[in-house]
C-alpha cells in the first residue's frame, strides 16, 4: 500500500467522491502499467445496529472469489447525519497491481431516502447489482425497496424465520419485482445438504434426523420440510419414503438411509453467498417453496 | 476530423499533419455570460498553449455590459495561468454594445480593420453567437445589412443551441440566417458531437470488422440512449420553464446520438457526406400522430427528494418556475426509424434532472441466445449482451458477456469487457469545444448540426410537444433522485424490456 494512502481510515461522508477518486489516482501513479478496475458486479450490503457478527468474514472471503464493487452501509440509529463517515478498502488479491475489489464502507443515520440516494450513485454501472440484506430486520420498508428495486438478487440473511416467511410470498410474487429473485441466505446454506438427501432418495427410504432444539420451526428444517413438499407425492413424504424427525439423539442435523446416517452438509455463510451470486436467478424449485409457504 | 497530410511540401510525404488554421478574428457576441468565461475562453487559451492557434489570432467580445479590454480580459482569465496567457491576453479585446443598434456595427467595422491592420490578419472572421435564440435573427440582420457576411476572405457564424423552440421558429430561424448566410457558413453548435467518444461511435462501427454484420435488426434488439444529470435546474429556472427536457436534451443532443447510432457508413469522412447520413436517419424516424404520442412518450416532473444524500427541493419550488408549472424536467421516447436496416427496433431515449446520478451512455441491447443451453431456465441466465458506449462521465465502452464460473458446474455470471478512455490512452482529450472551435477555424463543419437536421428533429418532437401541451391531466411526478415517473417503466417494460440499471 502506498504509505500516502488514507485506506481503511474513517473521514466524513461528504469527502467520499474525493477520497476514493485521490485514491485510484494514487494507484494508477504508482505504476507504470495501467491499472486494471475488475468488478464483474455491485454488491450493496446493508446492515443495522451492529449486527455485523460474520459479515466481515464473508465480505473478505467474497474478495478473493468474487471480484466486485461492495457498498455496504452500517445504519447506526443512533447517529446523526451530520456524523456519518465513510471507509474505504480496495484489494489487490494475487493479481499485482489489478485492483479487483473494491469496497466502500458507510456508518450512517436510518434515514432511508438519503441513505439509498447516497448508495445508488455509487454502483457501478452496467454491472449486475445485488444486495445482501444482513440482519437489518424485515426486509420492507422505504430503503429495502428502493434498493431491492435496483438489484437482480435480494438475499435475505435474518435469523427471524417466522417474520420471513411472513413476507417472502408477498417479494415472490410482486408483479412489479418479477425480474426480481429474493432468497433467505440458508436456502444456499442447505445445497449440498440437497444433494445429499437427493443421492438417498435414490437409493432407498430416507430419514431426516434434526436434534430436538433445532427441529421446525427452525428455518433449515422447515426450508428443507418445504422442498421435499413441494417436490415430493404427498404418499412419498412424511408417511413414505421421506420422513423428517426430531431426534432426542441427533447432535447434528443428519440423513439416515440404509445402515447410513449422515451429518447433513450446511455450507457456511460464504459458501452460500458465492453460490446465491453465481445463480442469481429465479430458481423455480424456489418458486415451489413460496407456494407452500403461502398455503399455510 | 483526422490529421492529414494538406500541402505539397515533399518533406511532408509520409508524415502525417496536424491541420493549422489560418489567422482570424473571432467575434463573440454575448461576451459578459457564462459560456465565454467558463468554456470559450479557456478552449481557445487551451489550443492556443498546443500550438493549434495563429499566434496573431484576436477576440473581441461584445455584449451590453460596460467593460474595458483590460477589464475584459481579467473577467475571463482561467483560473490556472502561465506566461503563455500573458501573450493569449494581448489579443482579447472588449467592445460594449446593443446587438439592435446599426451604430454597434459599424464600430465593430472599424475595430475589425484596426485589429486586421495592426496585427496582420487576413479578412477571415468566425461570428460567435453566444446570446439568446431571439437575439439570432437580429446580430444576423444587422451583420447582413452592414455587409459584414462576406470579406474577401471567410466568414462563418457560429450558433450556440437552442436552434429554434418548435419547428416553426427552428423553420423561421433557418430562413432568416440563409437571406445573410450561405449553409456553408453557418456552423450550429452541440457540443455533444465535440466529445471524444461521440466521435468515437463511428469508428467503433464503421473501423471494427466484427460490428457492422451485427449492427441491424436481425441481431440488435433495441437500443437505450440515456443522459441523466442529478443538478436541478438551478438559475437557469427562468428558460427551462419555457423549455423542458425534450427541447433542452432529446431534440438536439439525443437525436445526434441517435443518428450516429442508426446511421448508415458514410461514403468518407467528409462533412457532407457524414451529415448526409445523419439527416437520412432522421428523415426516417417515425413521425407519431396525436394519437400515438401517449403510448410512445412519457414526461415528467421531479418532487422534492434527495440526491446524493442532501435534501433537494421539487421543480416547482425553484425560483423563476411558474406556478403550477406543467413543464416537464424528465422526458422518455420510444421511437422508431423506419428503414431497411432498422425496422421494429425500438430506440429508446431518456434524459432527466434529479436523477440519481450523471451519465450519458448509448446502451445496444443484443438479440439474447435462442436457446437456453444451460438450463437456467431464467431470462436473465441466457439475457442479451449489451454494449454500452459510455460519454460521460467515464468515457468508454463496454461489452457485458456471459461467461462460465470456474469449476466443474456450467454456471454462467455476467463479465464486462471494458475500455477506459483515460486509462486505455492515458492523454485527456481536448474538451467538446475545443475540438468544435478548431474545427470551425478549419472549416470543417462535419460535427455541427445542418439546417435540414435541425428541421427533421424539430418534426419529429413537434407532435410530441403539441400533445403534451393539450393535455389537461396534471404532469407524471418522480421524486428526486428516481429513475423518473413510473409510467416511463410502464412504457418500456409494456414490450417485456427493461430500462438498463445505471
Amino acid at each position: 500500500m502506498n504509505p500516502s494512502s488514507h485506506l481503511g481510515q474513517e473521514f466524513p461522508i461528504g469527502e467520499l467522491m474525493a477520497r476514493f477518486t485521490e485514491e485510484w489516482n494514487k494507484r494508477r501513479e504508482q505504476t507504470d502499467k495501467p491499472v486494471t478496475r475488475i468488478a464483474s458486479f455491485n454488491l450493496l450490503v446493508v446492515s443495522r445496529g451492529g449486527r455485523e457478527e460474520g459479515l466481515q468474514e464473508v465480505l473478505q472471503g467474497l474478495a478473493k472469489s468474487h471480484p466486485s464493487r461492495t457498498i455496504w452501509s452500517k445504519i447506526d440509529s443512533d447517529r446523526e447525519w451530520s456524523n456519518s463517515t465513510g471507509r474505504l478498502h480496495l484489494g489487490c488479491g494475487n493479481h499485482g497491481d489489478q485492483v479487483c475489489s473494491e469496497q466502500i464502507q458507510i456508518c450512517c443515520s436510518n434515514e432511508p431516502q438519503r441513505v439509498s440516494s447516497l448508495l445508488l450513485p455509487l454502483i457501478r454501472s452496467g454491472l449486475p447489482t445485488h444486495l445482501l440484506w444482513w440482519h437489518a430486520g424485515p426486509p420492507e420498508g422505504d430503503l429495502f425497496d428502493r434498493l431491492a428495486d435496483r438489484c437482480q438478487l435480494v438475499l435475505l440473511a435474518d435469523s427471524d424465520w417466522s417474520e420471513l416467511c411472513e413476507t417472502l410470498p408477498s417479494l415472490w410474487e410482486d408483479p412489479m419485482k418479477s425480474e426480481h429473485s429474493f432468497y433467505p441466505l440458508n436456502w444456499f446454506r442447505l445445497t449440498k445438504a440437497r444433494q445429499q438427501i437427493a443421492t438417498a432418495y435414490n437409493n432407498a427410504e430416507v430419514e431426516l434426523a434434526f436434534p430436538k432444539d433445532i427441529g421446525a420451526p427452525g428455518p433449515v428444517a422447515d426450508l428443507l420440510t418445504l422442498w421435499l413438499r413441494s417436490l415430493l407425492p404427498e404418499r412419498d413424504f412424511q408417511s413414505g419414503a421421506v420422513r423428517i424427525v426430531s431426534s432426542a439423539e441427533a447432535k447434528v442435523p443428519t440423513v439416515n438411509w440404509n445402515d447410513r446416517q449422515d451429518p447433513l452438509k450446511i455450507q457456511s455463510d460464504l459458501d452460500a453467498v458465492r453460490e446465491a451470486l453465481d445463480r442469481p436467478y429465479r430458481d423455480p424449485v424456489f418458486n415451489g417453496i413460496v407456494h407452500k409457504i403461502k398455503e399455510r | 476530423m483526422p490529421s492529414t497530410t494538406i500541402d505539397a511540401n515533399p518533406l511532408n510525404q509520409g508524415l502525417v499533419q496536424q491541420k493549422s488554421s489560418q489567422p482570424c478574428v473571432i467575434v463573440i457576441f454575448g461576451a459578459s455570460g457564462d459560456l465565454t468565461k467558463r468554456k470559450l475562453v479557456p478552449s481557445l487559451f487551451h489550443l492556443r498553449k498546443q500550438g493549434l492557434l495563429p499566434h496573431n489570432l484576436a477576440v473581441i467580445g461584445i455584449s451590453r455590459s460596460k467593460f474595458t479590454d483590460e477589464e475584459f480580459r481579467e473577467r475571463v482569465k482561467p483560473e490556472q495561468t502561465d506566461s503563455e496567457w500573458d501573450r493569449f491576453r494581448e489579443g482579447l479585446f472588449y467592445m460594449p454594445g446593443s446587438y439592435s443598434d446599426p451604430a454597434c456595427y459599424q464600430q465593430l467595422q472599424e475595430k475589425l480593420n484596426r485589429l486586421q491592420s495592426e496585427r496582420e490578419l487576413p479578412p477571415n472572421i468566425i461570428y460567435y453567437l453566444a446570446v439568446s435564440p431571439e437575439a439570432f435573427p437580429v446580430v444576423v440582420s444587422q451583420l447582413g445589412e452592414h455587409s459584414m457576411n462576406r470579406t474577401e476572405g471567410w466568414v462563418r457564424v457560429i450558433f450556440e443551441k437552442p436552434f429554434g423552440t418548435n419547428l416553426e421558429s427552428a423553420e423561421e430561424l433557418n430562413r432568416a440566417i440563409h437571406e445573410t448566410f450561405d449553409e456553408s457558413q453557418v456552423y450550429r453548435i452541440d457540443h455533444y458531437l465535440g466529445k471524444e467518444s461521440v466521435q468515437n461511435i463511428l469508428t467503433l462501427r464503421f473501423a471494427n470488422g466484427i460490428l457492422e454484420p451485427l449492427w441491424n435488426r436481425r441481431y440488435i434488439d433495441h437500443v437505450q440512449i440515456t443522459a441523466s444529470e442529478t443538478l436541478g435546474v438551478g438559475t437557469r429556472a427562468g428558460y427551462y420553464d419555457k423549455s423542458g427536457a425534450l427541447r433542452d436534451m432529446i431534440q438536439n443532443h439525443l437525436m445526434q446520438l441517435l443518428c450516429l447510432t442508426a446511421s448508415e457508413a458514410p461514403t468518407s469522412f467528409s462533412a457532407d457526406a457524414v451529415r448526409n447520413e445523419k439527416a437520412k436517419v432522421l428523415s426516417a424516424v417515425r413521425v407519431y400522430k396525436p394519437s400515438e404520442v401517449d403510448l410512445n412518450t412519457v414526461a415528467g416532473q421531479y418532487t422534492p427528494g434527495y440526491v446524493e444524500g442532501e435534501m433537494v427541493p421539487g421543480y416547482r419550488d425553484a425560483d423563476g418556475v411558474v406556478e403550477g408549472s406543467q413543464t416537464p424536467t424528465y422526458a422518455a421516447v420510444r421511437l422508431f426509424i423506419d428503414n431497411w436496416r432498422w425496422e421494429g427496433v425500438p430506440f429508446y431515449l431518456r434524459s432527466g434532472k434529479r436523477l440519481p446520478r450523471k451519465l450519458t451512455e448509448i446502451s445496444v441491447f443484443f438479440r439474447s441466445a435462442p436457446v437456453d443451453l444451460f438450463r437456467l431456465g431464467s431470462r436473465d441466465a441466457v439475457g442479451p449482451n449489451v454494449l454500452t458506449i459510455r460519454t460521460a462521465p467515464e468515457e468508454g465502452v463496454t461489452l457485458r458477456l456471459a461467461s462460465k464460473i470456474p469449476g466443474m458446474t456450467t454456471n454462467t455470471r455476467w463479465v464486462n469487457m471494458d475500455f477506459d478512455y483515460g486509462e486505455a490512452f492515458g492523454t485527456p482529450s481536448p474538451t467538446a469545444y475545443e475540438r468544435l472551435i478548431h474545427d470551425c477555424l478549419l472549416g470543417d463543419a462535419t460535427l455541427y448540426s445542418r439546417a435540414d437536421a435541425i428541421e427533421s428533429a424539430w418534426k419529429i418532437c413537434q407532435p410530441i410537444l403539441d400533445r403534451w401541451m393539450e393535455k389537461d391531466r396534471e404532469i407524471p411526478k418522480y421524486e428526486a433522485g428516481t429513475w423518473g415517473p413510473r409510467e416511463s417503466d410502464m412504457m418500456i417494460e409494456s414490450e417485456g424490456r427493461f430500462w438498463r440499471k445505471v
